[in-house]
């Protein structure tokens, strides 16, 4: 049982935007990151992707302490999630549908609704950071963070 | 009473769905309103009370900071490898057809990659007992010692064999649980085998040897590599589907990695990796951007065959189309086939999304068996536009919902009948000489014996008049009982015919052939519905029949709902019977109630011939198990002076029908 070519394939170009964004902030781990992950939607192993998509956060973080631009993190990570959401998704279609099945369709318009939603939410957070003034006590982030885990909680994973 | 009980079962499940729906559109809100209010006051109030305090400098930020990134790791953790919440569509393609013994297959297989349960362990132990007393019993032990010698394990010499059936030591209590966990995790490290897979291998591979099954696809017990891989790939049914609605929990590593950069972004003072952390929220607030999808769907199924012989491959075209007004982003469908038919070409699943008044086309080819074959709805799986809430529905499909096909009968098969006869001319090739069309002896003349049948050349060569002999045909009444229970629609080859489907095809050419001559033949099954063709001669009883096995539900694939009662069937069935009509039984003789079925029509004054279909091998040792017990049965079935035969998979069914015929002159 393999993936779609379309599974493999965006799952291949959404995680290559994110290694190329860490690249440019002289990290290349996202690269292998993004190797392994594909080769996991491609042998439909959720395990493999899983380790892909955290190799390539790896990189992200490597490159937030490379002090990498805020431009250049945003879309890596964006990277990252879409990429777990879109192979993950190629991996499950694979599963339910073995064959001569089409599923092009759906795993295009599944990627390009995730797409849409995760870069609108990137913009938007680009925008706060943006207009932000700076200034904040570090209470600020504690309940930041504290407000994010009870978002987080809540959502139910 | 049952109406106002279904009314509030249904009214029970309506509210535990909606119940679901509130909790799920309930506790996002809840969870944004608590966590937006919490950043607020860290946005507005935070900056100006505790700006300068090194407590929380030193404490809290670290402390929270590890919180989030150790709670981040736990749900990565959760989520890595393991496969996602969600429907399991059956495969739908391929006939529902059970290959026997796949079932001591699944449960040794679960023991090597796991432990089986106990119930499934013992189960296998069971049928592998009963296998070696009769190993035993046949080389003249009775059946006391046989056990005796089993529970004393010197039944073999062999040692994983012999300990096999020995009394387990290992009791329930929790400190035997507890080491068995133990002993089953060091094994795992160190690749060793379990015990009693071990031991039921060995067991499998002696039994069969002392049965003189020598001549065997498997044969290395030392292996546990030829278990059957295809055990865990059941097909199934849109039936089996459940209809429900689930979270996938697919987004679980999400969460994680983002509480992780916010936890590490805190940790190493890095805002900016914090922020692109958030960035992942995104796609857990979409989980619920899409609502939970409730699909609204006409489906229209259309199948371009009138009348489809055996084995054409006719197409299927299913169109569904969005009636409802929200788009569905994620809709997955999959054809409910005949699950006695098997896909040609082409697939009956489609992946796709759909806007409101939209539709989409689904094709395949179906390989056509003779009967009549109903579709089953279509299984629809509609997610929600991230994929993390599931809803599964059946929807019925307009149009087409049946396939037909008259079976077409094998000329000159020979037939399966005895020398019992009537009085009445027929097929029969009795031992009486008399008039008639073989050759049977020469006698005397006698006084008023016609001349055509005077013996010419002896009289020119000795001058004696002598008259010729044919053997006389005489009629008789034949009725073919097929077994259509849900355990005869079986095979050794998954896309192979089941024994049902190679039933129906001999008795259709027995019908055939005897309604040719003057001989009365009926048809009846023994299963969840029952058919009655009483017997009858001429040429119209084909028809008939032909007709009953193409439309009649009593050969279809048994729903699951479906219960076969046995004593009453046979009841029906001996109500019906003529008194001096022979049966022929059509079973694969798998299961102990196809042997005890034919037991009983022989106690009823009806002893059947047994003509089973072959639907074992010895490819697996859970397939060999079955062959082992199918052997039995044909055996015991001899031993109580019924007339059987194995009808093999490669040959045809007059060869089978021949080697009826000999065993029963002899």
């Amino acid at each position: 049982m393999n993936a779609s070519r379309a599974g493999v394939g965006l799952t291949a170009g959404i995680g290559a935007i994110g290694a190329v964004a860490t690249f440019l902030s002289g990290v290349w781990l996202s690269l292998p990151g993004v190797a392994l992950a594909t080769t996991g939607v491609y042998r439909c192993s959720r395990r493999l992707l899983g380790i892909g998509v955290l190799v390539s956060f790896l990189g992200v973080v490597v490159a937030s302490l490379f002090t990498a631009p805020f431009w250049l993190l945003v879309p890596a990570m964006a990277s990252v999630v879409l990429t777990w959401d879109v192979g993950e998704n190629a991996i499950t279609t694979a599963e339910q549908f073995p064959g001569e099945a089409s599923t092009w369709r759906g795993e295009a318009v599944h990627a390009a609704v995730s797409a849409l939603v995760v870069t609108g939410f990137a913009v938007a957070v680009g925008g706060v950071y943006a207009l932000s003034t700076g200034g904040y006590s570090l209470v600020t982030v504690v309940l930041l963070v504290v407000g994010s885990l009870v978002v987080l909680i809540g959502l139910g994973r | 009473m049952g109406d106002a009980d279904s009314e509030r079962r249904a009214a029970d499940g309506s509210d535990d769905a909606s119940t679901r729906r509130s909790r799920l559109v309930a506790r996002p809100l809840v969870a944004l309103l608590a966590g937006g209010t919490i950043c607020l006051i860290g946005l507005v109030v935070g900056a100006r009370l505790l700006a300068s305090s090194l407590a929380v400098e030193v404490v809290l930020v670290p402390a929270v900071g590890l919180l989030a990134l150790a709670i981040g790791l736990g749900w990565i953790d959760g989520q890595f490898g393991g496969a996602v919440d969600g429907t399991t569509p059956p495969r739908v393609e391929r006939p529902a057809v059970d290959v026997p013994g796949t079932d001591v297959d699944a449960a040794l297989r679960t023991e090597h990659a796991t432990r089986a349960s106990y119930a499934e362990r013992m189960a296998v132990k069971r049928r592998l007992r009963r296998l070696a007393v009769a190993g035993l019993t046949s080389t003249g032990l009775t059946e006391t010692q046989a056990q005796r010698r089993l529970d004393e394990a010197t039944w073999t010499d062999d040692d994983p064999p012999a300990s096999f059936f020995a009394f387990d030591a290992d009791g329930p209590g929790w400190l035997s649980t507890q080491y068995r966990r133990l002993k089953r995790r060091i094994r795992g490290v160190l690749g060793r085998q379990s015990r009693f897979g071990r031991g039921a291998r060995h067991t499998i591979d002696a039994t069969a040897h002392r049965l003189g099954v020598t001549e065997r696809s498997w044969g290395d017990p030392t292996s546990p590599a030829d278990l059957d891989a295809r055990a865990v790939d059941q097909p199934g049914r849109i039936t089996d589907l459940t209809e429900r609605q689930v979270a996938t929990n697919r987004f679980r590593i999400v969460a994680g990695l983002v509480l992780a950069a916010v936890g590490l972004g805190v940790l190493l003072w890095q805002p900016t990796l914090v922020l692109a952390g958030a960035v992942g929220t995104s796609l857990l607030a979409h989980r619920y951007a899409g609502g939970v999808p409730e699909p609204k769907l006409q489906i229209e199924r259309t199948v371009e065959a009138d009348d489809p012989d055996h084995g054409d491959a006719i197409p299927v075209t299913v169109t569904v189309e969005n009636v409802g007004d929200e788009t569905v982003y994620d809709l997955r469908l999959f054809d409910g086939v005949p699950p006695a038919l098997s896909v040609a070409e082409g697939s009956p699943r489609q992946y796709t999304g759909l806007q409101p008044g939209a539709s989409t086309t689904i094709s395949y080819d179906l390989l056509v068996e003779s009967g009549r074959h109903d579709f089953d709805p279509v299984g629809v799986v509609a997610r929600s536009a991230s994929g993390a809430v599931e809803r599964t529905i059946t929807v019925d499909a307009d149009g087409d919902t049946t396939v037909t096909c008259q079976p077409r009968p094998t000329p000159d098969i020979g037939t399966p009948i005895r020398s019992q006869t009537r009085r009445d001319i027929g097929s029969v090739v009795t031992t009486t000489g008399g008039a008639g069309i073989e050759f049977h002896s020469v006698r005397e003349y006698r006084s008023g014996d016609p001349l055509r049948r005077i013996d010419w050349h002896r009289l020119a060569r000795d001058g004696e008049l002598a008259t010729l002999q044919f053997a006389v045909e005489r009629s008789t009444t034949v009725v073919l009982v097929i077994d259509t229970r849900r355990e005869a629609f079986v095979s050794h080859d998954r896309d192979g015919p089941t024994a049902v489907d190679r039933s129906i095809d001999a008795a259709a050419s027995t019908v055939y052939e005897l309604a040719a001559g003057n001989d009365k033949v009926g048809l009846a099954t023994i299963g969840p519905h029952n058919c009655w063709i009483p017997p009858r001669s001429g040429r119209d009883q084909w028809p008939i029949t032909a007709d009953a096995l193409a439309s009649q539900a009593a050969f279809d694939y048994p729903d699951p709902d479906d219960r076969f009662l046995s004593l009453s069937t046979l009841h029906w069935l001996r109500t019906r019977l003529p008194a001096n009509a022979q049966v022929v039984f059509f079973s694969p003789m798998t299961d102990d109630m196809a042997l005890r079925l034919a037991r009983r029509l022989q106690a009823c004054g009806y002893p059947p011939a047994v003509v089973s279909p072959q639907a074992t091998d010895t490819a697996t040792p859970g397939r060999l198990v079955a062959h082992l017990e199918r052997r039995l049965r044909l055996s015991r079935l001899r031993s109580a002076g019924l007339t059987t035969v194995d009808w093999r998979s490669d040959e045809p069914i007059e060869a089978a029908f021949e080697r009826l015929q000999g065993r029963e002159s002899r």
